[in-house]
């Protein structure tokens, strides 16, 4: 399977990780756990209309009731500007809101002494609202029905993007076939099991102290900074000892969490821990934005692909930022299967709904579904093998990159080769599955290829690089300082692997430090996008590589270099995220009596580069195909009429282990000697873009009919099974 | 805030008692499997609730000549682990497999999951084949109540004030040779969109006689009498040809309870394909 | 009895049993995911048996022997899953892990001498929800931790 070459000592092995046990044991402390002395509890005052106008608030009453110590409403903000959450969107966002724009969003907040009693006077207050009329589909968005921010007239979230190369209309003109569809995909949740919450103590004026969910510590302390109209060092964010996942939703902060629970404390002067319920922690933050996307494929009589035109539709829900999301899609969508005449084009509007924002594959997993589908229907139509079609037509090594650079390293046809062999793929013309199908059972089998970008450069216009404090401490240990965060994903682990097997030591001589925004050196982006590996792990690599000079000429006696220090440096080039490709296959049955799907084999080549912890990298992969069945058969966040109708764990349904298929991972390491430490890539994030295509194209194959939309429920199934008989 | 309070009465006595002095805030809890989470969602808001787990006797599943006789905090696990459901109710034993999982099954009782009259229970369906009846007490007196007339419709019964359920009776000349439970839900562990339990004898592969009922997305879980009648005397080989014939499954239609994306259209396809699979299963001692 | 240790305290009637560990106990290794039965990071053991400690109410269990992730440090089938846990990496962010890992225990205790099959597993696992890890690596590390049983 994977390669270990000999001389790595930890490389491609699995090391036990360092905070494993502390977890195993019940003894790590998550945000849940934090208490401190004199915190008090906050509760956020919520909106239960898709639109309204804030009339009254019983401040005074609530004041009154046992326990309560502050409730605070948009009055007492409203000299806060609104920002803008991401680079050139729009800036909207205010800590609480006079106009709630979805059910759930914030209008006040109580403090009490106790949570239960916050929550309950937040839940009680006395409150009265004008109901307004909204705005609940992307159609009337566009149609201006109803202008939902007053600065943006036009319901617009960000620029409307529109770029070609080429001449798409003459191009078609030409073709010999022309596929054309409409693909809708949904409202994913990340639900995480830890609920979202946050920590503030700013009871000293000078400093602020924040202990919250995150992807990255610098992004949040900047934009919390600029929110809170201070000085950026003036507020020192620190990750807890663990965390329960984000899945990126937590890469940029959210309004009525870190800037609120910071007022609050000012306020009272006491550190405020904001607690959201599971159900707040699903239906009041961000979900992945629904997005209609309108595809044309045409192909010569060669079956090369002459023109591609992509119309996107993005749903951003109250304050999200889909312009970003659909400069992710274009970034996948461009190169994956290269054409001289593309044509592109994104809109993104605002809706009265649970704000769009990052989450697992941000506008990849979207765009992939559309795409995967349609060239699988490209390949039933013409019929050809589709992984035939993928190998011939997808990019190669040396196509360019839509930010302007080429592809260096691409795994994607051994991914394709030893994907298909590992699943007993045959072409599609002669395959036969072993046994024929059971009575009431359809039986199909699908594969997509999947790519995402490791870091963010070109997409985003942040800071890249990073950099790595590193020093030899008293006892001959090694410290690294690295402004990453552990959020389960391993990156502690991965960067311990990467200095020892460097420096050449045990990895028990290695400390990765990732402290809090006040002990480590800047790095704006952390573990966003899947690029702790290649962009800190480079950083963390050159560090190394200086400790390792040091100690060439003393005999490999660490103590003796005692107090030597280093910076470990890095600096992508400009625009160059790093793609990173994946080949996946699947079987699927479903069952005549219900619709339900169940994947019975799933097989998921991915190029990782070089694997440097392998149980990690296993890890992240099998969790991101959960994500993406979910994401193909059953999650979805439901609205009606603008009222989330299965905010909970009850309602909103992730798959459980016996819903899970058997999967096999197959590594390809197709090392790129410019990208990460020992030519590795990014692994977390670019999992999930193949999952649903490749689920959703055998249940094509199962049923014989295609789906466009998802989630693909059993109703939308048996919809189809109903009228084939 | 108001008073609450938990009572762990040891008797069927004092639980009668406390009923009188508790008026009616009290609810009784059983396994809270159900009652705590209503309770947490704030769905729920009684004043006191009256523990059965202090009362020794109301554990005990007891088999008489004619009847099978489970006791209210008898837990799904203990009816799952007892040899004489095994082999004597067998329906029932399928359907409890079904129920959630180990952790709820570890506390929730059955007598608890009749009372809860969730529609998407899987105990229901079985216990409507097995004819099976619920045992009232309340300082007047005892009663006993078909389930079929105990469940009124989703999440409601005809229990009254102070009334205590104290099991649940099974007849055991109502239990056939051929049986089967089948159950469509969303994931693994959740409570069924379509449930479906059957039970059969068939003498020279002719239908003797038939029970099916199903549950899920309706009003209440039911018998499917109109089905059931029509198949009696039929040849086994033809039973699934007569439920394709069969254009609407009257008495579900009259009881289906859409909800969202589940559509009358999907839930009526649902239940008639599930039937019929389900009665194959029987047929076939699956 | 929580972990041997019997505990008196004074609670809110209607408290659940993961409310009290957690608030008035200090027993944070069992975590409160969902509130309602439905993801199992609150999962301790009564009298063996795996429970949603979400799902109960505090002041019915009070002559029960209630086990949490805490008590590993006298029970070495409980190490025994852990250090299979480590090995196979099956924790991530870790949060659903104490609660599967006591689901784990219950499962061994329940089997006794039969054999736990992957199936038998799942269907015990269905009750704990883990969003990381795609429950691989859990199913595999707990299977060799039964096996060894
Ligand atoms: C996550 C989860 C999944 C579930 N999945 C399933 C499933 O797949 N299938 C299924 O069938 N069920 C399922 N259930 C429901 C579970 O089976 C029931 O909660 C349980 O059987 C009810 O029994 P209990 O003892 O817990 O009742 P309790 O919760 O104690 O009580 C339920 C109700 O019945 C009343 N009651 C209880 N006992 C008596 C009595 N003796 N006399 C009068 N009234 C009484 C109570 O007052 C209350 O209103 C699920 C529950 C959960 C939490
Ligand atoms: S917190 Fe108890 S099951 Fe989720
Ligand atoms: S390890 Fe994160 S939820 Fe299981």
């Amino acid at each position: 399977m994977n390669k270990i070459s000999s001389e790595a000592r930890f490389l491609g092995r699995s090391l036990e990780r360092s905070d494993g046990r502390a977890k195993a044991e019940g003894k790590a402390e998550y945000l849940r756990d934090m208490l401190m002395p004199e915190m008090a509890f906050a509760a956020v005052i919520r909106s239960p209309y898709p639109r309204a106008k804030l009339k009254k608030i019983n401040k005074h009453d609530a004041l009154q009731i046992s326990g309560v110590i502050d409730v605070i409403t948009p009055q007492e903000v409203k000299s806060f500007s609104p920002v803008s959450i991401f680079p050139n969107s729009p800036k909207i966002q205010k800590i609480l809101n006079d106009t709630p724009q979805f059910v759930g969003d914030a209008v006040g907040a109580v403090v009490a002494e106790t949570f239960e009693i916050a929550r309950r006077v937040a839940d009680e207050i006395e409150i009265e609202f004008e109901e307004l009329p909204s705005c609940l589909s992307i159609d009337s968005a566009l149609n201006k029905e109803v202008v939902i921010h007053e600065s943006t007239s036009d319901n617009l979230a960000g620029p409307v993007i529109s770029t070609k190369s080429g001449d798409f209309e003459s191009a078609l003109k030409e073709c010999t076939y022309i596929f054309e569809g409409e693909y809708t995909t949904q409202r994913q949740c990340a639900q995480t099991i830890e609920a979202m919450a946050c920590i503030c103590d700013w009871s000293n004026e000078s400093e602020l102290r924040v202990w919250t969910h995150l992807d990255s510590m610098f992004h949040f302390r900047d934009s919390l900074a600029e929110m809170l109209e201070i000085e950026p060092d003036s507020v020192i964010v620190e990750p807890p000892e663990a965390l329960g996942a984000t899945f990126g939703l937590k890469n940029s902060l959210i309004a009525s969490l870190e800037p609120l629970c910071a007022i609050l404390s000012r306020r009272i002067a006491k550190p405020v821990k904001l607690q959201l319920t599971p159900e707040e922690s699903i239906f009041t933050t961000v979900s992945r934005h629904p997005a209609k996307i309108r595809l044309i494929t045409g192909l010569d009589e060669n079956y090369n692909i002459l023109a591609r035109n992509a119309e996107v539709l993005l749903d951003s829900g109250a304050y999200g930022w889909g312009y970003v999301v659909a400069l992710s899609m274009l970034g996948k969508w461009s190169c994956l299967y290269p054409c001289a005449n593309q044509e592109f084009a994104a809109t993104s509007v605002y809706t009265n709904h649970i704000p769009g924002g990052a989450y697992r594959a941000v506008g990849t997993a979207q765009i992939h579904f559309a795409m995967e589908s349609q060239i699988d229907e490209i390949c039933n139509e013409i019929d050809i093998d589709p992984l035939e079609f993928r190998l011939k037509n997808s990019a190669k090594v040396g196509d360019e990159l839509p930010m302007g650079t080429k592809i260096r390293s691409w795994g994607l046809e051994e991914c394709l080769t030893k994907g298909a062999e590992a699943f007993g793929w045959k072409s599609k013309n002669s395959r036969i599955l072993e046994s024929v199908n059971p009575p009431g059972v359809l039986r199909g089998v699908g594969m997509a290829i999947g790519m995402h970008h490791a870091g963010l450069t070109g997409l985003i216009p942040t800071p890249e690089g990073s950099k790595c404090y590193a020093e030899i401490l008293e006892d001959g240990k090694i410290e690294f300082r690295v402004g990453v965060v552990e959020k389960g994903q391993g990156a502690i682990t991965t960067l311990e692997i990467i200095a020892a097997e460097i420096i050449d030591i045990d990895t028990g001589q290695i400390k990765i430090l990732n402290s809090g925004t006040s002990s480590v050196p800047f790095d704006f982006s952390g573990a966003e996008a899947s690029r702790t590996t290649y962009i800190v792990g480079r950083a963390v690599a050159d560090a190394a590589q200086q400790i390792k000079k040091l100690l060439d000429g003393k005999e490999g006696k660490l103590v003796d270099l005692a107090g030597s220090s280093v910076v470990g440096e890095f600096e992508p080039l400009d625009n160059d995220p790093l793609p990173v490709i994946g080949a996946h296959f699947c079987e699927v049955e479903i069952d005549e009596i219900s619709g339900m799907v169940y994947v019975k084999r799933y097989v998921a080549a991915q190029d990782v580069g070089r694997v440097i912890n392998l149980s990690g990298c296993m890890g992240q992969i099998e969790g991101g195909i959960h994500h993406g069945l979910g994401y193909a058969l059953c999650e979805e966040l439901l609205y009606d009429s603008g009222f989330p109708i299965n905010p909970n764990f009850m309602g909103y349904k992730v798959l459980m282990a016996s819903d899970m298929p058997e999967i096999e991972v197959v590594l390809i390491e197709d090392s790129d000697p410019d990208g990460g430490p020992f030519g590795a890539k990014g692994v977390g994030t670019p999992v999930m873009p193949a999952v649903a295509p490749a689920v959703a194209n055998a249940i094509a194959d199962a049923v014989g009919e295609r789906f466009f939309e998802l989630p693909i429920t059993p109703y939308k199934i048996m919809n189809v099974l109903i009228n084939k008989n | 805030m108001k008073q609450s309070k938990v009572l762990n009465p040891k008797t069927l006595a004092e639980v009668l008692s406390l009923f009188e002095q508790c008026g009616d805030g009290a609810r009784v809890i059983a396994g809270g499997q159900s009652l705590v989470p209503m309770i947490s969602l704030g769905l729920s808001e009684p004043d006191f609730l009256i523990n059965l787990s202090s009362c020794d006797d109301l554990f005990v599943i007891k088999k008489t000549r004619k009847t099978i006789n489970i006791g209210a905090m008898a837990s799904v696990s203990e009816i799952l682990n007892s040899s004489q459901v095994i082999n004597l109710l067998p329906i029932l034993n399928f359907a409890a497999k079904k129920v959630a999982t180990p952790h709820v099954r570890n506390f929730g009782t059955l007598v608890g999951n009749v009372c809860h009259a969730d529609p998407s229970s899987d105990l229901i369906p079985a216990l409507l084949c097995l004819d099976a009846q619920i045992d009232l007490v309340s300082k007047d007196g005892k009663r006993s109540v078909l389930l079929s007339e105990f469940i009124t419709g989703p999440y409601s019964t005809t229990i009254r004030g102070g009334e205590v359920a104290v099991s649940v009776t099974c007849q055991l000349d109502k239990q056939s040779k051929l049986a089967s439970y089948k159950k469509v839900a969303r994931r693994a562990g959740d409570l069924g969109i379509a449930t479906c339990a059957v039970s059969l004898d068939s003498h020279k592969d002719c239908i003797e006689s038939a029970k099916i009922s199903v549950g899920g997305y309706l009003r209440k879980a039911i018998r499917v009498l109109d089905i059931e009648k029509n198949i009696v005397g039929l040849p086994a080989h033809e039973i699934c040809t007569f439920i394709d014939g069969v254009e609407k499954i009257e008495s579900i239609e009259n009881s289906i309870l859409p909800d969202g994306s589940l559509t009358n259209n999907y839930l009526s396809a649902t239940f008639s394909r599930l039937i019929r699979s389900t009665l194959k299963d029987a047929l076939s001692g699956k | 009895m929580v972990n041997g240790v019997s505990h008196p305290v004074v609670c809110k009637p209607f408290d659940t049993l993961l409310t009290v560990l957690r608030e008035d106990l200090g027993y944070f290794g069992t975590k409160f995911g969902c509130g309602i039965g439905y993801c199992g990071a609150c999962t301790v053991l009564i009298d063996g048996k795996s429970a949603h400690s979400c799902c109960l109410i505090a002041t019915t269990m009070s002559d029960r022997k209630i086990s949490t992730i805490e008590s590993c440090d006298d029970d070495p089938v409980i190490q025994k899953i852990q250090d299979q846990f480590l090995k196979e990496g099956a924790i991530q962010c870790g949060y659903c892990i104490p609660g599967i890992v006591m689901t784990v225990r219950g499962l061994i205790e329940e089997s006794g001498q039969r054999v736990i099959t992957e199936e038998i597993l799942r269907g015990h696992l269905d009750g704990n929800i883990c969003r990381c890890s795609g429950y691989a690596s859990i199913v595999r590390a707990s299977l060799k931790a039964c096996v060894d049983e």
